[in-house]
């Protein structure tokens, strides 16, 4: 531990951070569209529409060719691997039309989770054989950011040591790897809602995932300034019987963050997780209000919380293009505004008021 | 009866096992939202803006190292004599001082009019403070590398300090860099003992300052402090947060980023701020109430113009950043002073001095006037131990 052997040039480091702050401008978050053929098909049943590759195509293909504006709300967009090599009707590469919005191009580059044996069903991810390689070849195909996600859940014995600490240790490995070959890797180690614990448990949990991903990414010599994390908001489980207010959940998830995460990140893109639309937008709007100082960015990494009204006003049909093309670019100019902490929606308090449901029933 | 108490024994067994098993899953409340409260006032309050710390924890061993030179014998009445013209040093310190940090002594000892130090420091609105480390010792089988003790009955010690007036305390730990330290032993065990006397210290309504100082000795350049500083900072977060520790509760006391003594390379203020700025950037989470640097042995004038260069560094700091000088706050009024009472209001007045300059370095706003005089002379001692 005693001397360095610098693993990035300048060089390399001020393309990575240039490119994470890019992804995290002002009012600008990402678009997961990196839902996996297995993912799609769950989102393509439930409109009825048949999971080939060519409904796949023409989804993203709807959502990549809205006007050019939406680069006002999206700094990045994460692909699939089969969606990186598919292309618009226009005939152009999706990679490309995305680049020439001014859009920087990401890649999704793990394999899915893997069991943990002698645990209560926790997992791993993999996905490191071979990485490296993998990243110089999507590097040259568009990409200038990669995505890997890890998985923890709450109840009585999890997340257990093991888990914490071999989800950090890969998520470090996978971090390295990308920035050696100019890619910024999105760190993601989600704590799943599901549940019946409460906010502060998620709270804690949250507080202890991060500061061992932390550690693992400083005893990894990752470059943290050419890094993003994509954690979950802090929440009480699904199954909770007490309900918290956006301010609540703003003010439990940031307390969270500013004990672990440090100023160097440039970026926090939440995930959605189970989240409605107009939930997530609502929360990250008050997570951007959070009366607290907070020296990274704070924006969204959506999913289902950006494309759900597009999905259900698509159909499958082509008719309904227009509409559903409305209904993506609506979520991502609210989430936009969210991201700055500047979403009105009609009908709700304003700032001011909304300060006063800060008043904790417990002192995070 | 004996059937119960086996049965109770057995169940003890059972949860202590399952209790091990969901280590990492449950909080078990190490404070209450009240203690919280508490404490991070405290921290607050000393790192207000425009202010920082006055070490005056020197050891009864360390003070003759600073009474020596100025031919003064170390005995109690002196050391007394010497921080009672700090410590009555008039209103303009209320400014720029918002802790002082006591040694054991000093904490029993009072003014000539019979006034409490203790007393007299809070009566002022400065926060009193008190060391409660009992210095470094060995790591068998490493470099000359140490670990710091003072663990055993802390709690207690802590409790009665609070009852004394103190509402912060300090704890040193060392490292230092060669071609072989620091290991991965003294970050850890250092890391660890820190979180350790952190944690009892909160229980006690104290707030912790965390030390862990990498020595400036050696050769090294400034690239190298940085990756050490990083790599040490890294371990203490990571052992602050597995020990349960209330970051707002808490304060950094660590090394500017600067490089070893016998370096060839010379580093200016703008550099040393930019390394430690960045350093601390990727190391101590937001929540972390203030920083306040040791000055090691740095002249009292460097001390200052670094300070203040590292508030004006162009890169966003979520902490105070401030001040917590030993020598490099007294050192021109060690020299004013001498031992002779005709002195001492001069040599008060050289402590004002330096505290001002150094209230100004904590807000960005300090002009150097030059290095002329005792301010400038390097305070490098080689190998510092208090």
């Amino acid at each position: 531990m005693t001397h360095q052997f610098p693993s990035l040039s300048p060089e390399q480091k001020k393309e990575l951070s240039e490119i994470a702050q890019k992804i995290v401008a002002p009012g600008k978050g990402i678009l997961a569209a990196d839902e996996s053929t297995g993912t799609m098909g769950k989102r393509l049943q439930k409109i009825n529409v048949e999971n080939n590759e060519e409904n796949r195509r023409c989804f993203r293909d709807l959502l990549f060719s809205v006007d050019p504006s939406i680069a006002n709300s999206i700094g990045g967009v994460i692909f699939f691997h089969e969606t990186l090599y598919q292309k618009a009707n226009s005939g152009k590469l999706f990679p490309q039309v995305i680049k020439e919005k001014g859009i920087v191009v990401g890649i999704k580059v793990d394999k899915g989770t893997a069991g943990l044996n002698g645990t209560d069903g926790e997992t791993t991810t993999q996905g490191l054989d071979g990485l490296s390689e993998r990243c110089a070849q999507y590097k040259k195909d568009g990409c200038d950011f990669a995505k890997w996600r890890c998985v923890l859940k709450i109840s009585d014995g999890c997340p257990s040591a093991l888990a914490i600490a071999e989800n950090a240790n890969v998520l470090a490995r996978y971090a390295s790897i990308c920035q050696q070959n100019g890619l910024v890797p999105i760190v993601e180690p989600e704590i799943l809602p599901d549940g019946d614990h409460d906010l502060q448990r998620c709270q804690y949990v949250t507080e202890k995932v991060l500061a061992a991903v932390y550690k693992a990414l400083s005893d990894h010599h990752v470059y943290l300034e050419g890094t993003l994390l994509k954690p979950n908001m802090v929440t009480a489980g699904h199954s909770c019987p007490k309900k918290f207010t956006p301010a609540e959940v703003a003010m439990a998830t940031v307390t969270a963050l500013r004990r672990t995460v440090p100023a160097s990140v440039p970026g926090i893109c939440f995930l959605s997780g189970g989240q409605s639309e107009e939930e997530a937008s609502l929360n990250l709007n008050a997570i951007n209000q959070v009366p607290l100082l907070r020296p990274w960015k704070l924006t969204f990494s959506y999913g289902r919380a950006l494309q759900a009204s597009a999905l259900a006003a698509w159909q499958g049909k082509a008719a309904n293009m227009k509409a559903a093309q409305e209904a993506f670019s609506t979520r991502a100019k609210i989430n936009g505004q969210a991201s700055k902490g500047e979403y009105k929606p009609s009908g709700t308090a304003d700032t001011a008021s909304m300060k006063s449901l800060y008043t904790a029933s417990y002192v995070y | 009866c004996a059937l119960c108490q086996d049965f109770h024994l057995k169940m003890n067994l059972i949860r202590l096992f399952l209790a091990k098993s969901a280590n990492m899953t449950h909080q078990y409340p190490a404070l209450t939202p009240e203690q919280k409260k508490e404490l991070q006032d405290i921290a607050e309050r000393i790192v207000a803006p425009g202010k920082g710390i006055l070490a005056a924890d020197e050891s009864t061993g360390s003070m003759a190292k600073r009474l020596n030179p100025i031919g003064v014998e170390n005995t109690e009445e002196n050391r007394r004599r010497y921080r009672q013209l700090l410590f009555t040093a008039d209103e303009r310190i209320n400014s720029c001082i918002g802790g002082v940090i006591f040694f054991h002594e000093t904490l029993y000892q009072s003014t000539d009019d019979g006034v409490n130090f203790s007393k007299l420091i809070k009566d002022r609105g400065i926060v009193v403070g008190i060391k409660v480390d009992k210095g470094v010792v060995p790591l068998a089988g490493t470099n000359g590398e140490t670990t710091t003790q003072g663990l055993d009955g802390l709690s207690e010690r802590c409790a009665q300090y609070k009852k004394d007036g103190a509402d912060f305390a300090k704890w040193r730990c060392v490292l230092k860099i060669s071609d072989t330290t620091p290991s991965e032993l003294a970050i850890f065990e250092n890391a660890n003992v820190l979180a350790r006397y952190a944690s009892i210290c909160q229980q006690n309504g104290i707030v912790p300052i965390v030390e862990p100082e990498i020595l400036p000795d050696g050769d090294h350049d400034l690239k190298r402090c940085q990756y050490v500083s990083e790599k040490v900072l890294a371990a203490v977060y990571k052992a602050l947060s597995d020990h349960h520790v209330y970051l707002e509760g808490t304060l950094l006391k660590p090394n500017m980023v600067t490089a070893g003594h016998s370096c060839p390379n010379k580093y200016s203020a703008e550099e040393i701020a930019m390394a430690t700025v960045t350093a601390l950037r990727r190391t101590v989470p937001p929540a972390v109430t203030g920083v306040t640097f040791l000055s090691g042995g740095q002249s009292e004038e460097e001390a200052s113009v670094n300070l203040n260069a590292i508030n004006n560094c162009p890169l966003a700091k979520p902490w105070a950043l401030t001040f917590s000088y030993g020598r490099a706050l007294q050192a021109s009024a060690l020299n004013a002073w001498k031992g002779e009472l005709n002195n001492e209001k001069a040599a008060t007045e050289e402590f004002i001095k330096r505290a001002e300059a150094n209230g100004l370095a904590a807000q960005g706003k300090y002009e150097s006037s030059g290095t002329a005089g005792a301010a400038g002379q390097s305070l490098y001692v080689a190998n510092h131990a208090y």
